[in-house]
């Protein structure tokens, strides 16, 4: 019953990428109403170098919740990389033995790690996200946002959804429904060696896309593919990296998930994305309609076949 | 887990700490007992007398391990995660038995079963239950429905579609491998001494189909060796084992089978260990299948076989249909007849399993794993690793935390070395009363 929402802006990097989250979650409140979250993209991907894996020359941030003494958790963010250096494996040490220590300490769980990416959610409605954390007035190029109806852990700001991975940094996924063979994809990627930080089904798809990425080159694409191949039970997830954002349903297309596309202004005549005045085209994708409806995304409405990932990229012409 | 359970637990882990007597019962009997005494009721397993309980002595190879099976349920589908409709959706049961050993080889040198059961008995069925079994397998596999058979006996290619796989005992050093025609699908080699690992090298040279190794009750020790010489995986006859009369089990060291009086699912849990570990230290070459025979006659026992990490059954019971319409009918059934039987009993037990798959939320067999399971015994969770009803954990984690906590409390010292034999003492998983 969760409801899931992204925003994709192909070329455009200063988008209102949070507000128009917040709007879409708002519409699709009434679906759950524990947790919410968002992460936005805010990618210049010529500065970058284009690698996501690739942790060095850049800014990387480790993001965490502490629990403090009464039991609440608040969210913190440590920048752990500045450096300019392409090749440096003192970086990856550093990152490592940062992790390590964070991991050791029981009063934190780490939520991810991001270089392009902004990545908040807390327990509450949309409007309680954005009081906290000022998701109103984040920009971006892209972003998926997140509600939560608790079935399979407990409802904690750390099991809220977006999830991330600290494999690779800017990868963040929303997930409505269940990955009933979870505990046997995450046995065999923690036999890989890769880290978990909460029992929430859905970090499965963030681990198990960033470790097809960094087997296959980069090959989203074929990582969504994989996944769909491999995990079972009912879901539709949204996932974005900073070049990438994609719906995927399960090969029985048990949850739902619809796509629509807002021209832009120059292409609209019915300007109710964003309270009117110039804007450009920009993909949208949401578990209902109404959603879409609301940031006038109406255009190219389409339901991604089952099994088959609906993927767009940015900079695409 | 009750007051009482925690109560006996922490009494003998208290016991223990101080004075270093290791258990000699098993814990379900004492919780048994405890409750019962308490009320003062007599019980099953002993009753109270002045004050002081007396342990009825039961028979010690059957008590641990009565109908443990039907201790262990599985966690049905929900709101969040609807069942499947075998009707309706696509159940996948299919299972590949053979590893891929060349990156261009489609399916080569593996057998593709549609339901994850190979026929397996201890004998050969002969005569005219073997002529049934061979028709309806061959029927099955007209229908699209692909099994094997283990069988000590070749049969030709041109007279079966099914995948016959030949079985060849006493595997050592002094095997007559040119007497090996192999003309099967696949090879199931029983597995003596060191010496057949090397004719297992020997024989891969010359077969290129999946080899299964019937191993004993060390396989722990060699599980790696066997893979590494080009198995495909590992047969682990569970009736064998747990009963400890076979020659293989005995002539090693002269000891008692180390799985004596234990419970199939133990054998399953650390065969899938052994592989899992194998898998694990050889990314490359992964895929080797596990395959638990004896003691799983009905689809609710393949399925927690399968949740607990079989791969493919060793399913008997055809097997047994066959030969009891031989025995008890006085020959008055047509060979067609008893073939007919064994025919629905697989399509039966193929509905069966497909049902249960999707009624617990999977579209496919191999899915399954062990949180789907829940069990309401103590000696099948120690046995299994199985999550205790009403809890997220198992016996073994509970304990631990109950250990931690007991020491913390009693601000006693304690070696880690030490710790852990003493878990190990506390939880006995096989009874020794």
């Amino acid at each position: 019953m969760c409801g899931i929402c992204g925003v994709l802006c192909e070329k455009v990097n200063d988008f209102p990428i949070g507000s128009m989250l917040e709007k879409m979650m708002a519409s699709q409140q009434i679906r759950a109403q524990d947790s919410t979250g968002v992460a936005i993209f805010s990618h210049d991907i010529e500065n970058n170098g284009g690698s996501i894996n690739d942790i060095h020359g850049s800014t990387v941030r480790l993001q965490y919740f502490i629990e403090n003494q009464e039991g609440a958790y608040q969210l913190c963010e440590e920048k752990v990389l500045t450096t300019s250096s392409s090749t440096s494996t003192d970086e990856e040490e550093e990152l490592k033995k940062l992790l390590n220590s964070l991991q050791s300490n029981p009063h934190i769980i780490i939520t991810s790690l991001s270089r392009n990416m902004k990545l908040v959610k807390d327990i509450g409605l949309a409007r309680d996200l954005n009081s906290r954390y000022k998701i109103r007035a984040m920009h971006g190029s892209h972003g998926i946002g997140h509600l939560r109806i608790a079935t399979s852990s407990r409802v904690t700001p750390y099991n809220a959804h977006p999830f991330s991975t600290t494999i690779m940094p800017d990868i963040a996924i929303v997930h409505n429904g269940e990955i009933t063979n979870y505990s046997r994809l995450r046995d065999e990627l923690e036999l890989a060696g890769y880290p978990f930080y909460t029992t929430c089904d859905s970090e499965v798809i963030a681990v198990f896309i960033a470790d097809q990425l960094l087997r296959n080159g980069n090959d989203i694409e074929r990582a969504h593919c994989e996944f769909v191949r491999r995990a079972d039970g009912p879901f539709t997830y949204i996932a974005a990296t900073p070049t990438s954002m994609a719906l995927v349903r399960d090969r029985f297309g048990s949850r739902k998930g619809v796509i629509g596309y807002n021209p832009g202004s120059s292409g609209n005549n019915n300007n109710n994305n964003n309270g009117g005045g110039d804007y450009p085209a920009f993909w949208a994708m949401a578990t209902d309609l109404s959603a879409l409806d609301l940031v006038g995304a109406t255009d190219h409405i389409e339901t991604p076949s089952p099994g088959r990932p609906r993927i767009f990229y940015r900079y695409d012409t | 887990m009750n007051t009482a359970d925690k109560f006996v637990i922490r009494k003998s882990l208290l016991e223990l700490t101080k004075q270093g007597v290791p258990r000699s019962t098993s814990i379900d009997c004492e919780i048994k007992q405890y409750n019962h005494s308490s009320s003062g009721s007599i019980s099953n397993y002993g009753y109270k007398e002045n004050n002081k309980i007396v342990v009825i002595n039961k028979n010690k190879n059957n008590y641990n391990n009565d109908n443990l099976w039907d201790c262990v349920t599985a966690l049905g589908a929900q709101l969040s995660r609807p069942p499947y409709d075998p009707y309706r959706e696509i159940i996948n049961l299919g299972t590949q038995i053979g590893r891929r050993r060349r990156a261009n080889d489609n399916d080569g040198n593996v057998v593709v079963l549609d339901i994850p059961l190979l026929i397996y008995g201890h004998e050969d069925p002969l005569g005219s239950s073997r002529e049934a079994l061979h028709i309806a397998l061959n029927r099955l596999e007209e229908n699209g429905i692909a099994l094997g058979l283990v069988s000590k006996t070749e049969l030709a290619k041109d007279r079966r579609r099914y995948s016959l796989f030949q079985k060849i005992e006493g595997l050592s050093s002094g095997y007559p491998l040119s007497s090996l025609e192999y003309d099967s699908d696949g090879l199931v080699l029983e597995y003596r001494n060191a010496g057949s690992i090397e004719v297992l090298q020997k024989i891969r040279d010359k077969f290129d189909g999946p080899i299964i190794i019937e191993v004993d009750e060390d396989f722990s020790d060699y599980a790696d060796q066997l893979l590494d010489a080009g198995a495909d995986g590992l047969l682990v006859d569970s009736i064998k084992l747990t009963t400890a009369t076979t020659t293989t089990a005995k002539n090693r060291d002269g000891a008692i089978s180390r799985y004596k009086g234990k419970h199939t699912m133990r054998v399953i849990r650390d065969a899938r260990a052994s592989i899992d570990e194998y898998s694990y230290k050889r990314k490359l070459n992964a895929g080797a299948c596990l395959i638990i025979a004896g003691d799983i006659n009905n689809s609710g026992n393949i399925v927690k076989a399968a949740a607990l990490g079989a791969d493919a059954i060793g399913y008997s019971t055809s097997l047994l249909i066959a030969i009891a319409e031989e025995i008890y009918s006085g020959n008055s059934l047509s060979i067609s007849a008893v073939a007919e039987r064994i025919y629905r009993h697989i399509l039966g037990t193929r509905g069966e399993i497909k049902g249960l798959v999707g009624a617990l939320g999977y579209s496919d067999f191999h899915n399954l794993s062990s949180s789907d399971l829940r069990t309401s015994s103590i000696e099948a969770s120690l046995q299994g690793d199985i999550i205790l009803e009403g809890t997220d954990k198992t016996y073994k984690q509970i304990v631990e935390e109950i250990f931690d906590d007991l020491i913390n409390e009693e601000s006693i010292k304690i070696e880690s070395t030490e710790k852990q034999k003493i878990l190990e003492s506390v939880m006995v998983d096989g009874c020794e009363m």
